[in-house]
């Protein structure tokens, strides 16, 4: 891990989705993708591409004719024979930050709420890997999941562009649906071979046309992250005793002594959350559950940590 | 208080706390309606939860609404006092069932108002003791008998029985008779039906009554009860003492005549522990005739007169009243008056009343001066052996003169009627020592005295000397008139011996021996004279005198009370109509209030209807009707040892119970009577209701989780 202060003159200024003094204990993490990438530029991050960078991978026999700067002198001196070195390539990571903007996320609409709305808590998120990743001089870009058509921000590298994926979070209204499968597969046919997608949704569609969308993307060498954004409440039903129950999509209502189902409805909860956490541990994705009743910058951190550990 | 089974409630009112059960069923039902809306990300998985069976969830609301109701349901039991009651076992009491014999006082006193006018009567606290009493009896096994103490013991149920609800109807439905209660044949008939007892369970006596000192001063030294017999005595709190009562109307003469002068007299009696001043107001025939105003100091009694005349024949309603007060039934005093356009008298003799040297022509002539109608008297005249009931029936009077014998069947006649209210004049003479023997042979008490043999006084006549001239028979001889009566001269009388102690003397010769005796012999009255107003024996008929003696021994032998139309309430009355003639139409009786009298006797003979009311029920007249016209009446006034309100002590009564072998208490007011063991369940129904209250909170706080 090399600790690379922040030398970008053009750190952003606290924004609503984005407090840079919260992710103060994370400066120095690197946020990396756990499989080599495919960048244009040099970078950090490991390639399949070979290339010269400071990091030794093999010895080849020397071809005559080839040039000698990458002769193993050393090796020679100890065996009377040639040998080449061969440095594996780095270059620089591109991240696809895919957010659900349905009406699902609007949750909860009042105001004063203990917890908060699934949609902000998920753009803080995304807006927090959004810095690390600019920081860190990698691409980020912006994918908005809505009625199926997705807005998109192309993957660039500068403070600006953060900026401009900030605005976009800030005047997001969420509504409709996701059709995130759609957005995947759109994301999947534009996205680098070796990028990474980090998709910030409730996961309230159906699983399989997801998953099958984000497997296009894992197959092309692509690497998936889930952060399942889900509200206190959709966990734990409210204290409530009798109430109708509108859905925030379809408008469908239903009417329930809470009480009455609470068990049966965490059991309910449990095995969807549990489906979603097997069929992307089954297909080799990150599966990050995220409570809003966990601070964002909990979560990242808990969630770098990790990742960090798993990549030494 | 209410009672289930063995269960009392002691507060049965605070049940009312039960609408209380409402709150939580509004508060189930308000929830189950109240639903917040709410939007949510996705209601999926809340449809699919809602679509389990939720098996034990569903009823948990009903169950939680079951607990909050029993909660309130056992603090408001709680607060109605509910507690165990289960009979006392004494040493040697056998298993079985418990047999209580309640005698209940109806009577009239029990219909005195406590507090006042208006106040509830004490036979209504005496029920609702009693029916407080059995309430708290409940095993199954248990029977129960209730016997009225009135005129006769009545018995309501012919078989005990275990259905303390008709019991308490029976109780609720009662109201105080106006008779005199017999307790001595009340007791004796309870401890009869204590005996019967069958299966050797406890015995309980139940005696409910005012405890009215008149009542009770009858009763037997000892009483038949089986041994260990438990004794309750229940009495109302507070029963009223003070009452002034109206009781004996009479009318002198018995027989009235028309136009004549009569007096109208009836009894005050200041039953109380002050001075009354009071009013007693006479109505003849609906008719105010009269109004006196007097004051009675404590526990006094007086007669109060008045003067009346009657302008016809024929029978007359008389009623004296005073202002009602807590015992109203005593305020009122009931007479028939027969007003006779002339007396029939019956003058018994087998003399020639024509032939100035008998006896008989001097009564006739002293009774019936003018021979006609101007008479004031009628006289019918009957040999010795044509005595018979039905000939002296009509007679006010009846003169026992000179007769050769008196029959059997005669004398008979001539005793039921002097005991059946009639009034007769007997004169020494030849058959009278005969006569006085076959009257002894029916009735020892008649006649006043024995006669013996005939006394010579020819060389100094015996004469009136001394006589209660202020009895009633004689207070109209004045100074004259007694003057005039010396002068008679007796030279033969007769012998007396026997003299009847209840007898009043009212004249004496001048020897100090009895002239005249006058004597009440059951509802009757004899005049006994032992001379003779023939010539033979005194000069006596020959003056004026003769005349005012006759017709004062006629308005004297008649008794103060006309027996045989009036009884006390509860007694027997029959109603004769004489002469009767038959139309057509049935015969029927008009009881007071005016209602017609059912299952009555009725007789005919020759010219004499008679019905037979077994019990006059009530005060007042009684009206023997056919085709709508009265024939005859009758009357019934109340007991006048009903009206003394004052009570017995209550210990002494107890001891009375103990001395027959019985264990006694007495409880007064609103308290249960029969020994129980009384185990308060209160505690246990809050205890109870605590843990409905637990169970709930518990199921809440393992649901909530």
């Amino acid at each position: 891990m090399v600790d690379h202060p922040p030398t970008t003159p053009n750190q952003p200024a606290a924004r609503r989705h984005l407090q840079p003094a919260d992710l103060r204990r994370l400066r120095h993490l690197l946020f990396s993708s756990r499989r080599a990438v495919e960048g244009r530029f040099a970078g950090r991050h490991r390639s399949k591409q070979h290339g010269r960078s400071v990091a030794f991978t093999d010895y080849r026999e020397y071809t005559p004719g080839e040039s000698l700067a990458d002769l193993d002198w050393k090796v020679f001196g100890r065996s009377d024979r040639l040998f080449v070195r061969i440095f594996e390539h780095q270059s620089d990571m591109t991240v696809h930050l895919v957010l659900d903007a349905s009406a699902s996320m609007d949750y909860p609409r009042d105001a004063g709420q203990a917890h908060a709305r699934k949609f902000d808590h998920a753009c803080r998120l995304a807006a927090a890997i959004a810095f690390l990743t600019t920081r860190q001089q990698d691409a980020v870009g912006l994918v908005i999941a809505r009625q199926g058509l997705p807005q998109m921000i192309r993957p660039a590298s500068s403070f600006s562009h953060l900026n401009a994926i900030l605005d976009a979070m800030e005047q997001l209204t969420p509504g409709g649906t996701a059709h995130l499968a759609e957005a995947l597969s759109g994301l999947a046919g534009i996205a680098s071979r070796r990028s990474l997608a980090l998709v910030f949704s409730d996961l309230l569609e159906d699983r399989e046309p997801i998953l099958h969308a984000l497997a296009a993307f894992t197959h092309r060498g692509g690497e998936a992250v889930l952060f399942h954004v889900m509200h206190a409440d959709e966990l734990e039903l409210p204290d409530l005793q009798d109430a109708v129950f509108l859905d925030s999509e379809t408008s469908h209502r239903v009417r329930l002594n809470v009480p009455d189902i609470r068990q049966a409805y965490r059991r309910r909860v449990r095995e969807f959350l549990a489906g979603w956490q097997s069929a992307c541990r089954v297909r080799g994705m990150d599966y990050n559950l995220v409570s809003t009743a966990t601070p964002y910058e909990k979560v990242l951190e808990r969630y770098l940590f990790g990742r960090a550990s798993l990549m030494r | 208080m209410i009672s289930f089974a063995a269960i009392a409630l002691n507060s049965s009112g605070m049940l009312v706390g039960l609408s209380l059960l409402a709150l939580p069923v509004i508060a189930h039902l308000i929830r189950r309606h109240a639903r917040r809306q709410l939007v949510f990300p996705s209601i999926v998985m809340l449809r699919q939860s809602a679509a389990e069976p939720s098996g034990f969830f569903r009823p948990r609301r009903w169950i939680l609404l079951l607990l909050r109701c029993l909660a309130v349901m056992m603090v408001v039991l709680a607060f109605a006092q509910p507690s165990w009651r289960e009979p006392v076992a004494h040493a040697g009491d056998s298993a079985g069932g418990t047999l209580v014999v309640v005698v209940l006082d109806v009577s009239a006193s029990t219909a005195a108002q406590i507090g006042g006018v208006g106040g509830a009567t004490v036979l209504q606290r005496l029920s609702s003791s009693v029916e407080r009493a059995l309430g708290s009896s409940g095993g199954p096994d248990d029977r129960i008998h209730l016997v009225l103490a009135a005129h006769r013991p009545r018995q309501v149920f012919s078989q005990a029985t275990a259905n303390v609800t008709a019991v308490q109807a029976e109780l609720a439905s009662l109201r105080p008779s106006a008779e005199r209660a017999d307790f001595s044949a009340a007791l004796a008939h309870a401890g009869m039906l204590l005996e019967q007892h069958a299966g050797g369970g406890p015995r309980q006596l139940v005696f409910a009554s005012d405890l009215q000192a008149e009542n009770l001063s009858g009763l037997p030294p000892k009483l038949n009860l089986p041994p260990r017999t438990r004794v309750t005595i229940l009495t109302p709190d507070a029963a009223p003492k003070d009452n002034m009562a109206l009781s004996e109307p009479t009318v002198y003469p018995a027989s009235v005549q028309v136009d004549r002068p009569a007096q109208m007299t009836v009894i005050v009696s200041n039953f109380s522990t002050a001075s009354r001043s009071i009013r007693v107001n006479l109505l003849l025939n609906d008719t105010p005739a009269g109004e006196q105003s007097l004051t009675l100091d404590p526990h006094q009694r007086r007669e109060v007169a008045f003067n009346v005349r009657f302008d016809r024949p024929g029978l007359h309603l008389a009623v004296f009243a005073i202002d009602d007060d807590a015992l109203a039934i005593d305020n009122r005093a009931y007479l028939v008056v027969d007003v006779v356009q002339r007396t029939p008298i019956t003058l018994i003799t087998d003399e020639n009343a024509a032939s100035p040297t008998t006896a008989a022509y001097f009564v006739s002539r002293a009774l019936t001066p003018f021979g006609d109608q101007r008479d004031r008297f009628e006289v019918h005249r009957l040999r010795g052996d044509e005595v018979t009931t039905a000939a002296l029936r009509d007679s006010a009077v009846v003169v026992l003169g000179e007769t050769a014998s008196l029959p059997v069947e005669a004398a008979g006649a001539l005793a039921r009627y002097v005991q059946q209210g009639g009034g007769v004049i007997l004169f020494g003479g030849q058959s009278a020592a005969s006569q006085v023997s076959s009257l002894r042979a029916i009735d020892p008490r008649l006649p006043p005295w024995s006669l013996g043999g005939r006394e010579y006084f020819e060389v100094e006549p015996l004469f009136i000397a001394a006589g209660q001239w202020r009895s009633r028979m004689l207070r109209e001889f004045d100074d004259p008139a007694q003057a005039a009566l010396e002068q008679a001269r007796f030279t033969r009388v007769w012998s007396i011996s026997d003299v009847q102690p209840s007898a009043e003397v009212l004249l004496h010769f001048n020897d100090a021996t009895a002239a005249l005796i006058a004597m009440n012999v059951g509802y009757g009255r004899m005049v006994a004279a032992n001379f003779n107003p023939s010539p033979s024996d005194s000069n006596l008929a020959k003056y004026g005198i003769f005349v005012a003696m006759m017709h004062s021994l006629v308005r004297d032998a008649q008794p103060p009370r006309t027996a045989r139309r009036g009884v006390l309430v509860g007694e027997p009355l029959l109603i004769e109509a004489s002469p009767f003639v038959e139309t057509s139409g049935p015969l029927q009786v008009r009881g007071p209030n005016d209602q017609l009298m059912r299952d009555l006797g009725y007789t005919r003979r020759v010219d004499v209807a008679t019905a037979h009311v077994a019990r006059a029920a009530q005060p007042g007249f009684y009206a023997l009707e056919q085709a709508g016209a009265a024939l005859a009446l009758g009357y019934a006034n109340v007991d006048p040892r009903e009206s003394d309100l004052r009570r017995i002590d209550a210990a002494a009564l107890e001891r009375f119970f103990a001395s027959s072998g019985a264990t006694a208490r007495t409880q007064a007011g609103a308290e249960t009577a029969l020994p129980r063991i009384e185990r308060p369940l209160w505690g246990w129904m809050f205890a109870f209701a605590l843990a409905a209250v637990g169970i709930e909170l518990i199921l809440l706080a393992l649901w909530k989780r």
